[in-house]
């Protein structure tokens, strides 16, 4: 449990926050797999994937665009409103980069034991 | 702002199908019936949120996906983590409590990478959208004054208010949790897109959950549902779903954070809809006896002190009116017939993960407490509870006494 509250300003530019005293959670302190580089080096890669998306996600925008005759501009981009099918396209597409990229942090490790 | 709309600007729900129900057209309240999940294009539009940017929305729907796919890829962990703990010399004990079963669980590798990317996802899950709206502070602040003052719905902040300590945790490792940051509405409302990709009953990519929440609200016998209240609204969802069903209702949405209803206002102002929304304490409400004819709230109360829970069932029932109904939706809880206590090592484990590291800090509080119990305490009668199919949700009702 945390020893004590963070701080928080009342006021930023001389405007209220609403916002109050918390007590932050030691959660990213946290040393799980032997060194903490490790465990740095795991959220390092979940962060990649997610960066890659995001590019992976503007291109797949911009050939909508394209399509349409529609210039590829930041502005454009950035307003696109995608459609039912395309939300559930892209969200399949998601879930198997993530699983081919990924689903080797959750293999087995009992045949290497095996093998000694 | 350089981006679409955090909130398309739209009217109501016109177009979609009404009906009146309860025993006569003239007492019955009005209500708007349709399937959240097959939603029409211009409410689905209406509904389609994003963050400032769309590079921080890719991510956090990338952090989403890992997650969905990463569920079933640790097919006979519970059997690896014996084998490995037996290769130390241990044996699993099924009287370890959820502590030592999450301890003994790491000394497995597959175990504690399934942990490590669980939380590493969860963690750029919120930086993501932290990070997406303290870039943008300036102007979305800005845009909060604006809305601060505008209707149809009332807004009420109460900066002076005491706020329990309870509530001051970094919930689900929230950045600085409901009540610490300006911007801790907004922080929520996305992340709980986040919540719902891993598992397709709770998808609410398009509020569809809390839309369906409303939809299937059970309401008092005789049909009259004038006036209704959410307790710990956070970013207003659910009372805003309501307003959806019922247009003719006077809703209100309370919590606890300031920034939660700020958000939750600037929400309603944007879909156009006249909810209420005040920084107020679910224990303490300030309105008077007998006001509402349906009190709810979604998963608040694993997210107060067991104590808490006691008094916010006291004060549901002291502002419902007589056969009036309150109906908490959140996790099934001991004096349930449905409920289950972990016992697996997995599940041991796994709770105490999420109650410690995702931190849930009153979760085990709840669990252990008997929720349907405290509903009768309270004063309620015909006090039903089960399971619901098809998710991790209670089905908890009670009725005040006519």
């Amino acid at each position: 449990m945390p020893a004590g509250k963070t701080k928080v300003e009342a006021k930023v530019g001389g405007k209220p926050t609403y916002a109050t005293d918390y007590f932050k959670s030691d959660t990213e302190e946290q040393v799980w797999l032997g060194s903490p580089h490790i465990d740095n080096l795991v959220t390092v890669s979940l962060a990649l994937g997610g960066e890659i998306w995001a590019t992976r996600q503007r291109q797949l925008i911009a050939e909508k665009l394209a399509e349409k005759k529609i210039p590829a501009t930041t502005a454009n981009i950035e307003a696109y409103k995608s459609s039912p099918e395309e939300d559930k396209a892209w969200e399949a597409q998601r879930v198997e980069m993530a699983r081919r990229v990924y689903g080797v942090l959750g293999r087995s490790l009992k045949p290497l034991k095996e093998q000694g | 702002m350089k981006r679409r709309d955090l909130f398309p600007i739209a009217g109501g729900i016109a177009g979609m199908a009404t009906l009146m129900s309860g025993k006569s057209a003239e007492a019955a309240t009005r209500q708007n019936v349709f399937d959240p999940y097959k939603m029409p294009e211009d409410m689905r539009q209406r509904y389609s949120t994003r963050m400032p940017t769309l590079d921080r929305q890719s991510a956090e729907d990338f952090y989403g996906s890992f997650r969905l796919a990463m569920n079933n890829q640790y097919p006979g962990l519970e059997e690896e983590v014996a084998e490995t703990l037996a290769e130390q010399g241990v044996k699993v004990d099924p009287n370890w409590d959820l502590k030592t079963a999450w301890e003994m669980s790491m000394k497995d590798p597959r175990f504690a990478m399934k942990a490590r990317t669980w939380i590493s996802g969860q963690q750029l899950m919120w930086a993501a959208i932290k990070d997406s709206f303290d870039g943008q502070a300036d102007e979305v602040l800005a845009e909060l004054e604006k809305t601060d003052r505008m209707g149809p719905g009332k807004l009420e902040l109460n900066p002076e208010m005491d706020v329990p300590e309870y509530t001051r945790y970094e919930i689900h490792i929230q950045p600085a949790g409901y009540v610490g940051h300006p911007l801790a509405g907004a922080i929520s409302a996305f992340g709980s897109k986040h919540f719902g990709r891993a598992n397709a009953n709770l998808w609410n990519d398009h509020q569809e959950r809390h839309l369906k929440m409303a939809q299937d609200m059970p309401i008092p016998k005789d049909g009259e549902v004038k006036r209704i209240l959410d307790m710990g609204t956070g970013w207003g969802s659910l009372a805003a779903s309501l307003k959806e069903r019922f247009p003719d209702a006077e809703v209100w949405g309370i919590d606890v954070g300031g920034p939660q209803v700020r958000w939750a206002h600037h929400r309603a102002v944007k879909l156009g809809l006249d909810v209420n929304y005040a920084q107020r304490l679910a224990e303490d409400t300030k309105f008077p006896d007998g006001f509402f004819d349906l009190v709810t709230s979604y998963i608040l109360h694993h997210e107060v002190t067991s104590s808490a829970t006691k008094k916010i069932a006291k004060e549901a029932f002291r502002v419902l009116r007589p056969g009036g109904v309150y109906h908490p939706i959140d996790f099934v809880t001991a004096g349930n017939d449905d409920f289950k206590a972990p016992k697996s090592l997995m599940q041991k484990a796994s709770v105490w993960q999420d109650h410690r590291y995702n931190n849930e800090v009153w979760s085990l509080q709840y669990r252990a407490t008997d929720f349907p119990q405290a509903l009768r305490d309270a004063g309620f009668t015909s006090v039903t509870a089960k399971a619901k199919p098809g998710g991790a949700f209670g089905d908890l009702t009670g009725t005040k006494p006519a």
